[in-house]
């Protein structure tokens, strides 16, 4: 740093170091490069093991929110740098019309100091200094006294000048924070949730699979109990329409009811409505078993070749009554182009995944004869299950082949329960904690809020009886 | 789930660049708030470079914590996330 005097002017109108701006604007460099390469690194910032939903709730908090937070502040260093930078340029101009200055007070001194020494020289007797009166040695000092003055005024409005400039770049070095300055109050603290929530989706997922594909197995099972009772329960339908239109023939021959008489009136309406009923639900044995085949066959075979198969094997039933739309094939509805084809790729996965274990039964000799039992068990159902389904989706739907696969089916998952009893008992075990941590939680609170309630209450009583 | 099957080390490469990247903004910070200012010349400018020096170092500092805190949350994550790999290895069977 190079040191400037002003012993003509009496003080540096710009004060500053130009050459240590230099040093800080470096300084600031450093610093948004440094934030800048953080801001990259945590960007690349990765892992090829961890992805799904609880990775990608973490990796948009991280992109986000956070590292443009990062990049916000290199900039902000950034336009502090470029304030720094602007100022010292201004400086150096400032400083030059200063040093000017100085020069000129200089020059002005000498010239008043000079006009003051000749005014207080003794006259002489020489002829020259006739002319030299003492008004005129005293303006002469006056005018010199005058510039000297004018250099220091305009020092002054140059030190005005210096001032007006130096509150601008503030005002920018002010802007330039404005990031960082808002990132007061910002914190991360959403994130555990975010991931918490991200797990929660994914186990939820996974747990819905597992249930669905229970149920959808003991939906078929239902389904298949239902086709079995189709004898019994067309009989029974049959008998209750006959019973209700044995309650309506007295009205039917002509004894009918008094209008006036609304108990009796009422009982004729419901003896209608019963009939009615009891008629539309009177269906044949061949009718109920073509559309309980359709149900089965149209989610292998697609509706249209489904109802062409059922309706070639009950000729004597109608085809417009095969097909029936109950609440589930309604809301199945935009699926249904697209469950033969799942069907079957499900029953292919199967075959794989089930001869995979049969393998392991067979091979893995590190496995306990009951496990090993079990994946025997549970594999040969599968690969059973799914070829059964690849020949039905074939040729036809039968009812032994869909409880082949039902049963199939629950063998299936009967035997994954089996081979991982331990870890089920450990999974509910460790739920039964977590709720257990919870309720705790909640109990110590509460514990705690009581506890200040009673030692408030103790405190207050304590204070009127002893002050 | 396949995509939460973790190994050991799953997480290690994000909680170390995390933690590496709260130790740098916090080295940062500290040569934020002791930037010579004194070099500007006019005290008004002077004490607001120091003021926003003050304003960057607490952003930067924020930002660390913050970093910090999220190596310190995929922590707790990844002994949550090795317990759900638990469960869903029973669920997959």
């Amino acid at each position: 740093m190079s040191v400037r005097s002003f012993p003509h002017l009496g003080v540096d109108p710009t004060p500053g170091d130009v050459e240590g701006i230099d040093a800080l604007a470096r300084a600031l460099s450093d610093r948004a490069t440094e934030v800048g390469d953080t801001a990259d690194q945590v960007r690349h910032l990765g892992s090829d093991d961890w992805s799904g939903e609880a990775a990608r709730a973490f990796l948009d908090v991280v992109h986000g929110d956070l590292i443009p937070r990062i990049d916000a502040t290199r900039s902000s260093f950034e336009q502090g740098r470029e304030a720094v930078l602007r100022w010292q340029g201004q400086l150096a101009g400032l400083q030059s019309e200063a040093d000017a200055l100085e020069r000129e007070a200089s020059t002005a001194a000498a010239s008043a100091a000079a006009a003051r020494a000749d005014r207080d020289r003794p006259p002489s007797t020489a002829p020259q200094d006739a002319s030299r009166s003492a008004q005129h040695l005293a303006d002469a000092v006056s005018a010199a006294d005058a510039n000297l003055a004018d250099v220091r005024r305009r020092a002054d409005a140059l030190h005005e000048r210096y001032l007006h400039a130096a509150d601008a770049v503030a005002a920018d070095l002010d802007r330039s924070a404005e990031h960082a300055r808002a990132l007061d109050g910002w914190s991360l603290s959403g994130l555990q949730g975010l991931l918490a929530l991200g797990i929660q989706w994914s186990i939820a997922g996974e747990a819905l699979k597992k249930l669905f594909k229970l149920g959808t197995k003991g939906k078929s099972i239902f389904d298949l109990v239902m086709f079995a009772r189709i004898p019994t329960s067309a009989a029974a339908a049959e008998a209750r329409a006959l019973a209700a239109a044995a309650e309506m023939l007295p009205y039917l021959l002509g004894d009918a009811p008094d209008p006036s008489d609304a108990a009796a009136y009422a009982k004729y309406v419901a003896a209608q409505e019963a009939l009615l009923k009891a008629w539309q639900k009177n269906l044949p044995e061949d009718v109920r078993k073509a559309q309980a085949l359709y149900k089965f066959a149209q989610n292998l075979q697609g509706e249209a070749t489904a109802l062409a198969k059922v309706a070639q094997k009950f000729p004597d039933v109608p085809a417009a009554l095969i097909p029936t739309t109950g609440k589930l094939d309604a809301a199945l509805k935009p699926f249904k182009p697209y469950l033969p084809a799942a069907s079957k790729g499900l029953a292919v996965a199967g075959i794989a995944l089930g001869a995979k274990d049969v393998y392991t039964a067979v091979t893995d000799e590190s496995l306990a004869d009951d496990d090993r039992w079990a994946h025997g068990l549970g594999g040969g159902a599968s690969v059973i299950g799914g070829a059964a389904t690849l020949v039905m989706a074939a040729t036809a739907v039968t009812p032994v082949g869909v409880g082949i696969v039902a049963v199939a089916g629950v063998v299936t998952v009967g035997a994954w329960a089996y081979q991982n009893r331990e870890e089920i008992a450990a999974s509910a075990s460790k739920a039964a904690d977590a709720v257990a941590d919870v309720a705790t939680d909640v109990a110590t609170d509460v514990a705690t809020d009581v506890g200040d309630a009673v030692s408030d209450v103790s405190k207050t009583v304590w204070k009127g009886l002893f002050g | 789930m396949p995509d939460l099957r973790l190994t050991d080390a799953a997480l290690t490469p994000l909680r170390t660049g995390l933690t590496s990247a709260a130790d740098a903004l916090t080295g940062s910070r500290g040569r934020t708030v002791s930037l010579a200012a004194a070099a500007l010349g006019a005290p008004r400018l002077i004490a607001r470079m120091d003021a926003v020096a003050d304003d960057w170092g607490h952003g930067i500092g924020l930002l660390a914590e913050s970093l910090g805190t999220a190596a310190a949350d995929l922590t707790v994550v990844e002994t949550r996330l090795r317990e759900v790999d638990e469960t869903l290895a029973v669920l997959h069977g």
